[in-house]
């Protein structure tokens, strides 16, 4: 069980983290600030993992996590400068290159290759896998922004639109967990864990006692897309393309790394300065493979993590075009480059 | 004899009577909890059980009491220049009443845009640090002083102004012997508002931006699904914001020479 002695030493940690940051600079490496998407915790693993292993002093770097919050935009942080790097989910890069006031970004790897987003329903165990034909007629909670995503769902796999009860929930899995909706729109490298815990709680109601999860990816059944995007100024691109080259490096060992020694890796991490995983959570998160699945894909095996298709990115984009959220498309090689992909080949 | 016998039962019965102000809210608060409870059937992680968080909030105490001491400081820095600001624009506005036309606007613009625009706006233009969280805190909560001064400084009686102007009075007398006096019930009135307030928003930032302080505990319990730890902070909050609320209130009545002393 989480431990509230794990909070109260993040919380520690964080504080005492922040001189560190200054004696870094005291032995001549680089620092560099990276902007997370969200507060740190294992989804980064694989940046928190390569710092506690040297990768990024190895490349001269210390870096510097700039936690993401309710209230944070990682793509404005980086534009400003307050940041060198961000980590944004892929929509937001060629949004933000889109926008009528672009912001100069440019992506240069992708952490996640296919989106983890998914429709989680809860089922006995043993129960046969869930299909899109499934949905039909159930109540779905959905985040204020999932529409475009559960109407592409259903276009893409013939599900009666009409037939679905839509519901607007928030990000957490209670209105599953408490039989308010059938399926549920979440991460399922994040609420799957609160469901686990919930359902095999000693005092979980017997609605859900024992129940397993099962989910149905977006980026399966729709649309492809990248998540844990790394972005920075496209004028760092230019003027210092060392410094991206040796930040992906690292990333590129850290995420080798989490595959091989998932073990190792949900220790150290869970022991990083301000990280708010519980040690339990981040155990199931390296080792279950959800989240190493995720970082792989046929085109890290054959050119390297990080690796983004530009067909991909062509697919997603259209389908924020055929869905009227976006005017206009950009070429791939606009927005992103593979240039510095340091061909670290998954397995 | 008697007399000091009835002084002592009148002690005692305000004692009682304060105990009783102070158990009955606490009293009625935990029974509607356990109300809800039990006729919603929610289950425990949307509702915890009252006992959980009393102990998630002493097994947390430290967490709590060192991240309460970030957003005190954010709140009471915030409130001291809502009240610097609020009350120096009313100052200015009375002596000056042109500059009333030219800045009140740009006031009320300023206290109806939604604070969460103006944080998100302040992070990217000054970082996410003490100042941008203090200035959030401010401008949401200069307003109330700012109107309740400016009433409060005009709200002198007419007669008493013509008397200082026939004894000659400076206008620095007039204002330190009569319009501040006039106008404090109202100003005391404003902090109830800014006072409780400056907390709220103070936490509402921290919670949108910071690593610190009682809106970043939320986000630690609900990264975690620790329900407790969130209503802890709730509760800490929703007590402090009342003890504050109560202070105002009671030094209120005491500095309100105009309005006769109802409870």
């Amino acid at each position: 069980m989480f431990t509230k002695r794990s909070v109260m030493a993040g919380a520690m940690a964080a504080v005492m983290s922040l001189p560190l940051a200054g004696a870094a600079l005291a032995q001549d490496l680089q620092e560099v600030k990276i902007a997370l998407g969200w507060f740190r915790n294992g989804q980064y693993a694989a940046l928190m993992a390569a710092d506690v292993e040297g990768y990024f002093k190895d490349e001269g770097i210390a870096i510097e996590l700039l936690d993401g919050g309710p209230g944070k935009n990682p793509i404005a942080i980086v534009g400003v400068g307050q940041a060198d790097f961000g980590v944004v989910f892929g929509t937001s890069v060629f949004r933000a290159r889109l926008a009528s006031t672009p912001v100069d970004l440019t992506a240069v790897g992708a952490m996640i290759q296919g989106g983890p987003y998914a429709y989680i329903r809860l089922a006995d165990k043993g129960a046969p896998e869930p299909t899109p034909k499934d949905m039909e007629g159930k109540r779905i909670g959905i985040q204020s922004d999932g529409e475009v995503f559960l109407k592409a769902f259903a276009a893409a796999n013939d599900v009666d639109y009409d037939s679905l009860q839509v519901q607007i929930v928030q990000g957490g899995a209670e209105p599953l967990l408490t039989g308010q909706v059938d399926y549920f729109s979440g991460w399922v490298t994040n609420q799957t864990f609160q469901i686990e815990t919930e359902t095999s709680a000693e005092d979980a109601p017997d609605s859900i006692r024992g129940k397993i999860w099962q989910g149905m990816l977006l980026s399966d059944y729709a649309v492809n897309s990248y998540g844990d995007v790394i972005v920075t100024q496209t004028r760092t691109v230019e003027e210092n393309p060392e410094l991206v080259e040796k930040v992906l490096r690292a990333v590129a060992r850290g995420l080798k790394l989490a595959e091989e020694q998932p073990e190792h890796v949900a220790q150290i991490v869970a022991a990083y300065p301000g990280q708010l995983d519980s040690e339990e959570k981040m155990i199931w998160r390296m080792t279950s493979g959800v989240q190493n699945g995720l970082a792989k894909s046929d085109a890290t095996r054959e050119h390297g993590y990080l690796w983004m298709e530009p067909e991909v990115w062509k697919e997603y984009q259209q389908f924020y075009l055929d869905t009227g959220e976006i005017d206009r498309v950009m070429d791939p090689s606009e927005f992103s480059t593979n240039a510095f992909n340091p061909g670290i080949k998954s397995d | 004899m008697s007399e000091r016998r009835g002084k002592r039962a009148g002690a005692m019965g305000a004692v009682a009577s304060t105990a009783f102000k102070v158990l009955l809210p606490v009293l009625s608060i935990f029974g509607l909890w356990y109300l809800v409870i039990y006729t919603s059937e929610l289950p425990r992680f949307v509702i915890p059980d009252p006992k959980m968080v009393l102990l998630s909030l002493v097994e947390n105490r430290a967490l709590i009491a060192e991240q309460f001491m970030h957003t005190l400081k954010v709140a009471g820095a915030g409130f001291l220049l809502s009240n610097v600001l609020g009350i120096g624009l009313a100052m200015l506005f009375v002596s000056l009443p042109v500059s009333r036309n030219a800045i009140m606007p740009a006031a009320i613009t300023i206290r109806n845009v939604p604070y969460v625009i103006i944080v998100t706006v302040l992070a990217l233009a000054m970082g996410d640090g003490f100042a941008t969280k203090v200035t959030v805190v401010t401008l949401a909560g200069f307003f109330p002083v700012l109107v309740n001064t400016y009433r409060g400084l005009r709200a002198v009686d007419p007669i008493v102004l013509d008397r200082m102007r026939i004894l000659d009075a400076s206008l620095w007398e007039v204002f330190v012997k009569v319009r501040l006096p006039y106008s404090i019930p109202f100003i005391v009135a404003a902090q109830e508002i800014t006072g409780s307030a400056s907390i709220v928003i103070a936490i509402a930032v921290e919670w949108m931006i910071s690593r610190t302080g009682l809106g970043y505990v939320i986000n630690q319990g609900m990264m975690a699904y620790e329900g407790e730890l969130v209503y802890a902070v709730a509760l800490v909050a929703a007590v402090f914001s009342f003890v504050v609320y109560s202070v105002i209130h009671y030094l209120g009545q005491r500095l309100n020479w105009a309005e006769s002393n109802d409870p």
